[in-house]
C-alpha cells in the first residue's frame, strides 16, 4: 500500500500528524495576455485522490490554466501550487509529481514511439521505461513505427503512456479524448477511474459535459477566463437545465405546470402543438404528466455546457439586477 | 536532450558540411590553371575597384591559400554555413514552440536552461563538423593539386571559423529564445549579420570609416590569414568567444524566465 507521502511525493505535517496537501491549489490565479485575454482570479483546490473536471468552452482559459500548472506560464498575479510546490518557482519539483497529456497530439514525427518514450523516460526515475513498455503492451500499441505513421488514436496512446509511465500522483489532461472514437473514449475514461482507485489525482480539462459528468467527482466551470462555479458533480447535474422539445397532437392542458418546479415553458409554436421546455434535475414528474398528454414526438438531447451556464448566468443576472 | 538534438541536427549538419566540403574540393581543382596563369590573373584583379574586391573577399590568388581564401573561405563557404548556423540557431527554441512539441518537452522535470543548453551544444558540434569537413577538403584539394597547407595553419583557420560561426549561432539562438518565432529570429539574425558585413566592407574604403571594423564581427573572420600564418589574433577570438558566451547566457536566462508558450 502506498503511503500518503508517496502519493504526494513529500511530507506534510500538521500537529504531529501526516496530512495530505491538496494536489492543486489556485489562489487568485490571474494570467493576462497582451490584449487583455487570460484567466482572472481563479480560486480552486483539487483534493488528492479525486478526478477534478475543468469544464469550459473553447477559449475559456482551460489551456492557460494547465500551462500555469505545468510552469510554462508565469502568473500575472496570484499563485498556483502542486502538492504545495509553487508551479513557477518550483516547477521542476512540481513536474516530477505530474504526468501531462496535451489536447493536441503533436509529437516528434521522425521518432519511433519507443524512441520518444525512451527520450522522455530519461528525465524520470529508473525503471520508467520498463513501465512504459508494459503500458504499451496493455494498450496494444506497437512502439516501433515512426510517430508520423501513427493514427491520432495511437498518438494519443503514446501521450497517455508518457504521462503514466513514471506513475505520478497527479495527471493533468487537456481535452485528452478529442481524437478518440467512442470506444477509445470509454476505455480511456475507465483507465482514469482505475488510476483514481490507485489513489491518483486527475485534473481533466474538457468542453464535454457528458464526459466530465461520467467520471469526475467535482467540477469547476470556467467561462471567459473566470470561474463560474466549483461544484460536486451530483449538484451540477441537479442544477443544470436541459431543453426538451415536444410535438403534441393537441396543446398541453391548462395548469400542466402547476406545482412542478422541475420544468418550465420556454416557447410554444404552431398553436401550442410544438413546445420547448427547460428541465432541471430529474424529469420523473414531468414524464408522468406527459404520459397523460397527446405526445407525438419527444426530443431530449444530452445536457451540454450551455445548459450549465444557463443556470449560472441566470444567477449572475439576478445578482446584477439586485445590485 | 543532447543526443536527441544531435540526432535532429544530424542529416542537416551532414549535408551542409558535405556541400561546403565538396565545393571547396571542387574549387581546389581549378587552382593549377590559376597558378599557371598567375601573372595574367594578377594584372586582371589589379584593375578592379578596391571596394568590389573587398566585398567578394579577393586577395592574392596565385598561392593555394590565397586562391582558396578568395574563392571559398572568405565569402562563399561562410555564406553557406552562416545559413546553417542561422537556421539551426533560430530553431533552438522556436521550432519546439511552432511545432507544438514544447508543451510535452517542458512537462519533464528538468530546468529549461538545461534543455536549451543541450540544443546549443548540439548546434556547436554540428558547426564544428562543418569546419572539420572544410579543413579536410582543403587538405585533400592541396594533395591533388600538389600544393601544401600547414597543420598549424589548418588548426588556426578552424579556430577562426568555429569562433565566428559560434557567434552567429549564439545571437540567432538569443533571438529565438526571445521571440519563439523561427522566421523572426532568422530575420533578425540575418539583419545583424548583413549589417556587420557591410560595416566591414565600408571600413576598408577609407580611414574615415575604419572605426567600423571595431563593431563588425567580420573583422575577426580571417580564415585565410590564419591558414597562411598558422596563428590567430587572440583578441579577436576572445571577443567572439565572449560574445558567444554572453548571447548564450542571455538566451538561457530569457528562456528560463519568460513564458515558454504564448
Amino acid at each position: 500500500m502506498r503511503t500518503i507521502a508517496e502519493v504526494a511525493g513529500s511530507d506534510h505535517h500538521l500537529n504531529g500528524k501526516l496530512t495530505l496537501p491538496d494536489a492543486i491549489t489556485a489562489q487568485r490565479l490571474t494570467k493576462v495576455y497582451r490584449g487583455g485575454n487570460g484567466i482572472f482570479d481563479l480560486e480552486f483546490s483539487v483534493q488528492a485522490g479525486e478526478i477534478f473536471g475543468f469544464l469550459g468552452p473553447n477559449g475559456a482559459g482551460k489551456t492557460t490554466t494547465i500551462r500555469v500548472i505545468l510552469g510554462l506560464l508565469k502568473p500575472t498575479r496570484g499563485s498556483l501550487s502542486v502538492f504545495g510546490l509553487d508551479s513557477w518557482r518550483e516547477s521542476t519539483s512540481a513536474k516530477a509529481r505530474l504526468g501531462f497529456v496535451p489536447g493536441d497530439p503533436r509529437l516528434y514525427e521522425k521518432m519511433t514511439g519507443a524512441a520518444f518514450l525512451e527520450f522522455l523516460a530519461g528525465y524520470r526515475p529508473p525503471g520508467t521505461i520498463d513501465r512504459a513498455r508494459k503500458l504499451a503492451s496493455q494498450l496494444d500499441l506497437d512502439l516501433h513505427p515512426r510517430i508520423r505513421h501513427l493514427s491520432r488514436g495511437n498518438r494519443q496512446k503514446v501521450l497517455l503512456i508518457q504521462a503514466l509511465m513514471h506513475d505520478p500522483p497527479l495527471l493533468v489532461l487537456d481535452e485528452p479524448t478529442g481524437g478518440l472514437d467512442p470506444l477509445g473514449q470509454a476505455a480511456f475514461l475507465e483507465l482514469l477511474k482505475d488510476e483514481r482507485s490507485r489513489g491518483k489525482t486527475v485534473f481533466l480539462s474538457s468542453h464535454d459535459l457528458h464526459e466530465v459528468e461520467r467520471i469526475a467527482d467535482r467540477v469547476a466551470v470556467i467561462r471567459d477566463g473566470r470561474l463560474v462555479a466549483v461544484e460536486d458533480v451530483d449538484k451540477l447535474k441537479a442544477l443544470r437545465e436541459r431543453k426538451m422539445e415536444l410535438t403534441l397532437g393537441r396543446p398541453l392542458r391548462d395548469g400542466f405546470f402547476d406545482g412542478m418546479s422541475e420544468a418550465r415553458l420556454l416557447a410554444a409554436q404552431n398553436g401550442g402543438t410544438h413546445v420547448e421546455l427547460s428541465v432541471r434535475g430529474s424529469p420523473k414528474v414531468l414524464l408522468e404528466r406527459l404520459a397523460q398528454e397527446d405526445v407525438v414526438d419527444l426530443v431530449y438531447p444530452p445536457a451540454d455546457l450551455e445548459s450549465v451556464f444557463l443556470h449560472y448566468y441566470q444567477d449572475v443576472d439576478a445578482g446584477d439586477a439586485r445590485t | 536532450m543532447l543526443r536527441k538534438s544531435l540526432w535532429d541536427l544530424g542529416w542537416t549538419a551532414f549535408w551542409y558540411a558535405a556541400g561546403g566540403a565538396v565545393y571547396i574540393f571542387a574549387i581546389a581543382l581549378f587552382y593549377p590553371t590559376v597558378r599557371e596563369q598567375a601573372e595574367t590573373f594578377t594584372k586582371l584583379v589589379a584593375v578592379y575597384p578596391k571596394a568590389l574586391l573587398a566585398i567578394f573577399g579577393f586577395t592574392d590568388i596565385t598561392t593555394y591559400t590565397g586562391f582558396m581564401g578568395t574563392e571559398t573561405l572568405n565569402l562563399i563557404w561562410p555564406v553557406v554555413i552562416i545559413v546553417f548556423a542561422t537556421l539551426g540557431g533560430s530553431a533552438v527554441v522556436a521550432k519546439e514552440v511552432e511545432d507544438g512539441t514544447a508543451e510535452v518537452l517542458l512537462s519533464v522535470p528538468a530546468r529549461r536552461w538545461r534543455l536549451l543548453l543541450a540544443k546549443e551544444i548540439a548546434l556547436a558540434i554540428g558547426l564544428v563538423g562543418t569546419v572539420l569537413a572544410a579543413a579536410l577538403a582543403l587538405v585533400l584539394g592541396a594533395v591533388l593539386v600538389s600544393a601544401s597547407v600547414k597543420p598549424e595553419g589548418l588548426l588556426a583557420m578552424a579556430v577562426v571559423m568555429a569562433a565566428f560561426l559560434f557567434t552567429v549561432a549564439a545571437y540567432t539562438s538569443l533571438f529565438s529564445s526571445l521571440t519563439s518565432s523561427r522566421g523572426a529570429a532568422a530575420g533578425m539574425s540575418l539583419g545583424v549579420t548583413v549589417a556587420s558585413y557591410l560595416m566591414w566592407v565600408v571600413a576598408t574604403l577609407g580611414d574615415s570609416w575604419k572605426w567600423l571594423k571595431n563593431v563588425s564581427i567580420f573583422t575577426a573572420y580571417t580564415p585565410q590569414k590564419a591558414l597562411e600564418t598558422g596563428s590567430v589574433d587572440l583578441l579577436s577570438i576572445a571577443i567572439l568567444i565572449a560574445m558567444t558566451a554572453v548571447c548564450v547566457v542571455l538566451a538561457l536566462v530569457a528562456f528560463e524566465r519568460r513564458d515558454a508558450v504564448a
